[in-house]
């Protein structure tokens, strides 16, 4: 019974992790378009598609369990 | 009141010049709409806003029902398909904006060159470029960057070097270009004009074309920040 309880939990998580990853990245985002000096540009640049990259990972990693425990392949 | 003209004149006539020429009055052409950067950089924000708030409202609806299939579908909406829209757009504002005269110059140790850039007064070749509008826009970027793409990413590189040595130091006065500045660079816009070829005999320009004569031999200096510098830069110039 605790094993489908951890499984969401840990969804629950990677899911969690995703939305603040992209929320990290919307607000770069925001701060260059609004105001764009070298620094705020080079901090986008290179954290700014790592941290997408990472929730999209993490995303898929939950589409992919789920598909798989509904035994799509 | 003819000598207060006159003076008002002499004094913003160097303000002018040194002004872009929207600045200056002209007006925007009939039905404009902003320029492409612009529209990037609006969209952007408004892409980026909207993004916020349905992962804010996707986390409370997330934490009130849990993680339902038309929660899923929208989490990849707005994890996925609106952030890559914003990385984007903000990715290009970003490039376009680092082009930039203003951006060249934010940086503290740029603030000689940026000055006699914007000196009507200065005759370095930077500044009668400046001045006249040989060059429209992104004047630093528009000499300094080679052509095409690997000059782009070559320019972006270089600016990033430039970032990280202004952070944290590792500068020499006074400062100076790494590699000799290419012929090519200047040729580029010149080498077709008729002015140019006018004033240039025909068997120099193979030798500009292959670098053995320097145009900045007869053009020169590029730079004179050592003018426009405050007093303490002066001293670390020396």
């Amino acid at each position: 019974m605790s094993e489908p309880r951890n499984e969401a939990a840990k969804e629950a998580k990677a899911l969690r992790f995703a939305a603040i990853a992209t929320g990290v990245m919307l607000v770069l985002a925001i701060v260059l378009l609004i105001k764009e000096t070298a620094y705020t540009f080079v901090v986008f640049m290179f954290l700014g598609p790592p941290l997408l990259a990472l929730a999209a990972i993490a995303l898929g990693w939950v589409i992919l369990r789920e598909l798989r425990s509904k035994k799509v392949f | 009141m003819k000598r207060r003209v006159v003076a008002l004149a002499a004094f913003l006539a160097p303000a002018a010049l040194a002004a872009d020429p929207r600045d200056f009055g002209v007006p925007e052409p009939h039905g404009w709409l902003g320029t492409t950067s612009q529209w990037i950089q609006g969209v952007g924000l408004v892409f980026a806003a909207l993004n916020l708030v349905l992962l804010v409202v996707l986390w409370r609806m997330v934490r009130r029902r849990g993680v339902t299939a038309a929660s899923k579908a929208m989490l990849f909406g707005a994890i996925v398909v609106l952030p890559v829209a914003v990385l984007f757009l903000a990715t290009a504002h970003g490039m376009s904006e680092s082009m930039k005269t203003e951006a060249c110059g934010a940086c503290h140790i740029m603030d000689g060159h940026f000055t006699d850039l914007r000196n009507p007064k200065s005759d370095s070749l930077a500044a009668v470029h400046y001045k006249n509008r040989y060059i429209q826009e992104n004047h630093c970027y528009t000499c300094h960057s080679d052509y095409g793409f690997t000059g782009t990413l070559g320019a972006k590189f270089a600016g990033l070097g430039h970032t990280y040595r202004n952070l944290t130091g590792h500068y020499e006065l006074p400062l100076k270009v790494r590699v000799p500045y290419s012929n090519l660079r200047c040729l580029s816009c010149h080498g077709g004009a008729q002015n140019f070829l006018a004033k240039h005999d025909k068997d120099e320009i193979p030798k500009l074309m292959a670098g053995q004569d320097s145009c900045l031999d007869c053009h020169g200096p590029a730079h004179t920040p050592e003018k426009a510098a405050a007093p303490a830069e002066k001293q670390a110039m020396k």
